[in-house]
C-alpha cells in the first residue's frame, strides 16, 4: 500500500505537472500568483519576479495549457494615454494550489 | 569496488583538468608556436625542458577525452550487446510545421528512444534522423518547448553542408599551420601542435554549430521555448560547464536572451510558435 504522501507525490509526477513546475521560472511565477491576492497582468508579474515579460508570457501559456493558470483579457487605462489597452490578467487555479500543496507535503518530513 | 573507486578518482581529476582545458589548449598552442620556432637554436637542456612541457600539456586533453570516450564506447557496445531498445516514430502536424519553419522541404524522421545510453537529443544528418530520449518528451510535454528542441535538431540538418565545410576548412587550416611549423621547427613540435589545434578547432566548430542551431530555432519558433528548456536543464544539472561539443548552457541562454531584448526571433502573428 502506498502512503498518502507518496501517492500524492506520484500523482503529479505521473500526470506531468511536476515536470512542468520544475522549471525554476515557472515555479516562481506560480508562487507569486498564489501569494498575490487577485489576478495580475504580465508586466506586474515580470516586475515582481524579475523575469523578462516575453518569458513570463511563454510560461503563462505553458501553465494555461495544463490548467494551472487561468487568464482573461481586460481593457485597462494605459499610463500617459487616454486609450485603453488589453492586458492579460492571470490567476493561479485550484489545480495549481493543489499541486503546490502536494509539493510542500512531499518535501516536508 | 576498488577499481570503481579508482575510476571515480580518475574521472574527478579528468573533470578538474577539463575545466581549464580551453586555457590549456591556447597556452599549449602558443607554447608550440613561439618558442617552437626557435627551439633548434636553444641549448640542449632547454630543448628537453620545452619538449617535456609540451608533451605534458598535450597529454591532458587526451586524458580528458577518455571521459567522453567511455560514454561513446558504452553507446557503441550497446548496439552489439543484443539488447534492442524500443524506438517509436514520432509524427505530428506540429513536427511538419516546425520543419517547414526551419526551412526544410522534407521533414526529417523523429524517433523517441528508450535507450538509457542516450541522454539528450541528437541528429544523424546523413540519414536525416532525429533521436529524442523518451524521458525528454515526458520532461517537456508542451509543444511550446518540445518543438523548439526539434527546431534546434532540424537546424543541424538544414545547415549540415555549412557545418561540414567548416570542419573541412578547420582541418585544412590545422594542416597548413602544422606544415609551416614543421618547416620552421622540429617535427615533434609540429605534430603536437597539430593534435592540440585539431582538438581545439573541432570543439570551436562544434560550439559554433550549436549556437547557429539555437539561433535558427529561435528565429523560426521564438527564443522563449529554448530558453525555458535550457534553464530547466541548467537547474537539473547544476553544472555551468560545457563539453567538447556543446557550449555552456549559460552562454546559450545569454545569447538567446539578447534576441528577447532586441525583438528579434519574434514569432510572426497568427501562431508563429508551434
Amino acid at each position: 500500500m502506498l502512503g498518502p504522501m507518496l501517492a500524492s507525490a506520484l500523482k503529479f509526477i505521473v500526470d506531468g505537472t511536476a515536470e512542468l513546475m520544475m522549471q525554476p521560472a515557472r515555479f516562481k511565477i506560480l508562487q507569486y500568483l498564489r501569494q498575490s491576492q487577485g489576478a495580475r497582468y504580465v508586466d506586474q508579474i515580470a516586475k515582481a519576479t524579475g523575469i523578462h515579460p516575453r518569458m513570463v508570457s511563454h510560461h503563462l501559456d505553458v501553465l494555461e495549457e495544463e490548467a494551472l493558470v487561468d487568464s482573461t483579457y481586460l481593457l485597462v487605462n494605459a499610463r500617459d494615454s487616454k486609450r485603453k489597452v488589453a492586458v492579460r490578467m492571470c490567476r493561479a487555479t485550484p489545480k495549481a494550489d493543489k499541486a503546490l500543496d502536494d509539493i510542500r507535503e512531499s518535501v516536508t518530513p | 569496488m576498488a577499481a570503481q573507486a579508482l575510476w571515480r578518482e580518475f574521472e574527478y581529476h579528468i573533470r578538474i583538468a577539463f575545466r581549464h582545458l580551453q586555457m590549456l589548449h591556447v597556452s599549449a598552442i602558443i607554447l608550440c608556436i613561439v618558442p617552437g620556432v626557435f627551439v633548434v637554436h636553444l641549448p640542449a637542456f632547454a630543448q628537453s625542458a620545452f619538449l617535456f612541457a609540451v608533451l605534458a600539456l598535450a597529454s591532458l586533453p587526451v586524458l580528458s577525452l577518455l571521459g567522453n570516450l567511455k560514454a561513446m564506447a558504452q553507446l557503441a557496445l550497446s548496439a552489439f550487446s543484443g539488447r534492442r531498445y524500443r524506438t517509436e516514430r514520432y509524427t505530428s502536424e506540429e513536427v511538419d510545421v516546425t520543419a517547414h519553419k526551419v526551412g526544410l522541404k522534407k521533414v526529417p524522421k523523429v524517433f523517441l528512444t528508450e535507450n538509457p545510453q542516450i541522454f539528450s537529443p541528437f541528429t544523424l544528418t546523413f540519414t536525416r534522423t532525429v533521436y529524442v530520449p523518451q524521458n525528454w518528451h515526458a520532461k517537456f510535454p508542451s509543444p511550446r518547448e518540445f518543438m523548439p528542441i526539434l527546431g534546434h535538431e532540424f537546424s543541424h540538418v538544414k545547415s549540415k553542408w555549412k557545418n561540414r565545410l567548416e570542419v573541412f576548412a578547420a582541418f585544412a587550416l590545422v594542416l597548413v599551420l602544422a606544415v609551416i611549423l614543421a618547416l620552421q621547427t622540429v617535427m615533434l613540435v609540429a605534430q603536437i601542435f597539430e593534435v592540440l589545434f585539431a582538438i581545439y578547432m573541432v570543439s570551436a566548430v562544434s560550439w559554433r554549430n550549436e549556437f547557429r542551431a539555437d539561433r535558427k530555432s529561435a528565429d523560426a519558433l521564438g527564443p522563449e521555448g529554448l530558453i525555458s528548456v535550457f534553464e530547466q536543464l541548467k537547474a537539473e544539472s547544476g553544472s555551468e560547464e560545457g563539453s567538447y561539443t556543446h557550449p555552456p548552457l549559460e552562454d546559450r541562454i545569454n545569447r538567446l536572451m539578447k534576441l528577447l531584448d532586441t525583438g528579434k526571433g519574434k514569432c510572426p502573428p497568427g501562431g508563429g510558435r508551434a
